[in-house]
């Protein structure tokens, strides 16, 4: 045991001093308050700036109304849109970059609904402004104007202004806030692309350490000292502690900022991160750790040198990042079959699972399962990988074959 | 001090160590020999534990190879190198460590070690910083961190320029002294007539010489006297042939003869005798013959 913390702690001292990984941890707080400070220093004038400079075109739009139906002169968009007397007359105005487009109305629009844009410089500028909302708005205001009052105008320019409002369990009202889908999504997203980021940074660091190790030729040195399996126990604990001072500064930092951020915005209910969803996330976090940390580290003894190592554990990676893959249909269901499937599949199941807790309630029993037959993957993977990982250590200049492995299982 | 019986290690079809056994009294420098591919580096990794013999026992200090015997040896391994990151003094205190010592000790002997091989002004530098001579004599150093009772060096003197072979022998002579027990693999049999009192050649993982260096050459003497004299007498009974040999004679003698014979004679003859020595073979030309017979 002493030497298995000799090594762990060996491994946490010189991995804390890595510049990839202290740059790793504090940047990522210290973007959190970078936008903090803008947000909190300059407020709507960010938003100001970048409205007035970086929107598409400033300009107004013309149009040539054949229909009839137009009167600009009348309407609350007056400046927004010019009228012309001819299609000449708006091509003329456009060419002398007077106006940033113009449209024709048919004679035939009610009928057709048809309205034709110029534009200048490509397609997308024209399509959107064919796509705007204010050339939308301002059509319905001109189809309705004078045949309905006022009010029933302005419903039909704005049909809803939606108040959403939450009922708990018991059916009483939730006072969250309309901001709550970003502690019920966004922050454990956030959280689960973190964790995983941490997850391969610290199996990175020990595929890198004992692939060093190996091409060093330090292995033989140290396997003089302790046994192969102390080693790797020793790896795994120290670069897991690395990892899980990854994660604790990223949580404390992102309380502190989100806590921060409901000061200064007077936001509610942000900060909605459940303890069990946050409890469960760090088990998947020390299990996926441990299943990846070995396989890392089976592929870091096994390749004769760090790229072929990492072209091995490569495989494990590309495991790791099917998940992500199903995001998009997540959002409809998180519950969707192959979302389950994905959970119980050891290699994809941390990450996975990381991804559905923040989507929303995922049933106990899938957990369980989940967690089981992950608890099961990674019994079976140190035992197994132990063995590769004592067979291969000494094992230089060659890759060992299936046949060697198949020996490492008889032998070891 | 080492007891091995019968050794056997097997990697697919091949015997790599096939019936192995040697002794190795305590306080002495042993030498482990054999050509490339032998069996000599199984045989060193099984004694130290790394890997495990199909067949046969090893006994060290008394005891299996264990973990509680490795903390008592000191490995420098054929293939070996040192954190190149580290610095100096860090990881010979590490590797120290590791081998049982408290961290505090292991650096004050790391200090001490450094500044008997003269590396004392690297201390703090990174490893990668030392140029290849001086990493040898850090891996030594390395070796040697926890004061071990058995050292087990292969090819310690590999990348050293003779002024650092020197004083790495003496060290390791001095180690003798103070009555530890060396085992020496080197493919230098200059080396080993300067350091060992007793070897074991291995050849296709079997032991084909295994005694002490006096009796071995003795062994493989060819009857032959080295004569350096003031004048050769016209005729000596006894003697085969006579073959000049820079400023003195070697002759060559009879089945039935002896060098005390010779002797004899020449001093009858007052032929003035200023070295008179028993020819005995280098190690190299037995290793070369003893090999070569058994390919």
């Amino acid at each position: 045991m002493r030497t298995i913390l000799l090594v762990a702690a060996q491994e946490l001292i010189v991995n804390l001093r890595r510049p990839g990984y202290i740059i790793m941890t504090l940047l990522i707080p210290a973007l959190g308050v970078i936008a903090l400070l803008v947000g909190s220093v300059f407020g709507g004038e960010v938003g100001d700036f970048f409205k007035t400079h970086l929107a598409i075109n400033q300009k107004p739009m013309g149009y040539v109304d054949h229909s009839g139906l137009l009167s600009a002169e009348q309407s609350s968009y007056k400046e927004l849109f010019i009228p012309y007397r001819d299609e000449s007359a708006a091509r003329e105005a456009l060419l002398a970059h007077d106006i940033r487009s113009y449209f024709v109305l048919p004679a035939d629009y009610v009928q057709t609904g048809k309205v034709i844009v110029y534009g200048l410089g490509g397609g997308f500028s024209t399509f959107v402004d064919a796509d705007e909302s204010k050339l939308r708005d301002f059509l319905v205001e001109q189809l309705i104007a004078g045949r309905v009052e006022p009010a029933i105008q302005e419903r039909v320019r704005e049909p809803m202004k939606v108040e959403p409002i939450t009922l708990s369990e018991k059916g009483e009202v939730s006072t969250e806030s309309p901001f709550s889908w970003i502690a019920d999504f966004v922050v454990p997203y956030v959280f689960s692309i973190l964790f995983v980021i941490t997850l391969f940074t610290t199996s990175g660091f020990l595929l890198e350490g004992v692939s060093e190790e190996k091409e060093g030729r330090i292995i033989e040195i140290l396997l003089s000292s302790i046994k192969p399996t102390e080693l790797l126990a020793g790896k795994i604990l120290g670069l897991g502690a690395v990892g899980l001072i990854q994660v604790a500064v990223w949580i404390s930092a992102g309380a502190l900022l989100l806590g921060a951020a409901v000061a200064l915005f007077t936001m509610t209910g942000v900060l909605n991160l459940s303890l069990s969803t946050v409890i469960l996330g760090l088990i998947y976090f020390v299990l996926g750790y441990l299943l990846y940390a070995t396989l890392f580290a089976v592929s870091g003894s096994m390749g004769t040198t760090q790229r072929e190592s990492q072209q091995i554990a490569s495989i494990f990676s590309l495991a790791a990042a099917i998940p992500w893959m199903t995001v998009g249909f997540m959002f409809a269901d998180p519950n969707i079959p192959l979302a389950v499937v994905l959970s119980y599949i050891p290699l994809t199941s941390p990450v996975m699972m990381v991804i559905r807790l923040g989507f929303g309630r995922v049933p106990g029993g899938q957990i369980l399962v989940s967690l089981a037959i992950l608890m099961v993957s990674i019994v079976f993977v140190l035992w197994a990988g132990a063995k590769i990982f004592r067979m291969s250590l000494l094992m230089y200049g060659k890759r060992p074959s299936l046949r060697d492995l198949v020996r490492a299982f008889k032998e070891a | 001090m080492i007891q091995v019986e019968n050794l056997v290690k097997h990697y697919a079809h091949v015997r790599a160590v096939d019936g192995v056994s040697f002794s190795v009294a305590r306080g002495e420098i042993f030498g482990l020999l054999g050509p490339n591919g032998a069996g000599k580096t199984t045989t060193i990794r099984m004694m130290m534990d790394i890997l495990k013999p199909d067949s046969g026992t090893i006994q060290i200090m008394g005891q299996p190879a264990s973990e509680a015997v490795k903390s008592r040896i000191g490995y420098l391994p054929e293939e070996r190198g040192l954190y190149r990151n580290f610095k100096l003094l860090e990881c010979l205190t590490y590797l120290g460590a590791l081998k049982g010592m408290p961290r505090k000790a292991a650096r004050q002997r790391a200090e001490a070690l450094l500044e008997r091989v003269g590396l004392e002004e690297y201390a703090q530098r990174k490893i990668k910083e030392l140029s290849k001579g001086m990493a040898q004599k850090a891996q030594f150093v390395a070796t040697i961190v926890h004061d071990p009772e058995l050292l087990i060096m292969d090819e310690p003197f590999q990348g050293l320029d003779p002024v650092n072979t020197e004083l790495l022998k003496t060290i390791l002579r001095e180690e003798q002294d103070r009555g530890k027990t060396i085992i020496l693999s080197t493919h230098n049999m200059n080396q080993v007539e300067e350091l060992c009192q007793r070897i074991l050649l291995i050849d296709h993982g079997q032991v084909v010489l295994y005694g002490s260096l006096d009796e071995i050459k003795a062994r493989y003497a060819e009857h032959a006297v080295l004569l350096e004299c003031e004048a050769l007498p016209a005729s000596l009974s006894g003697v085969r042939r006579i073959e000049p040999v820079d400023h003195a004679y070697q002759l060559i003698l009879e089945p039935d003869s002896s060098p005390q014979a010779i002797l004899r004679q020449l001093v009858a003859a007052d032929a003035g005798v200023r070295r008179f020595e028993v020819v005995l073979p280098p190690l190299e030309q037995i290793f070369i013959t003893v090999v070569e017979g058994n390919r």
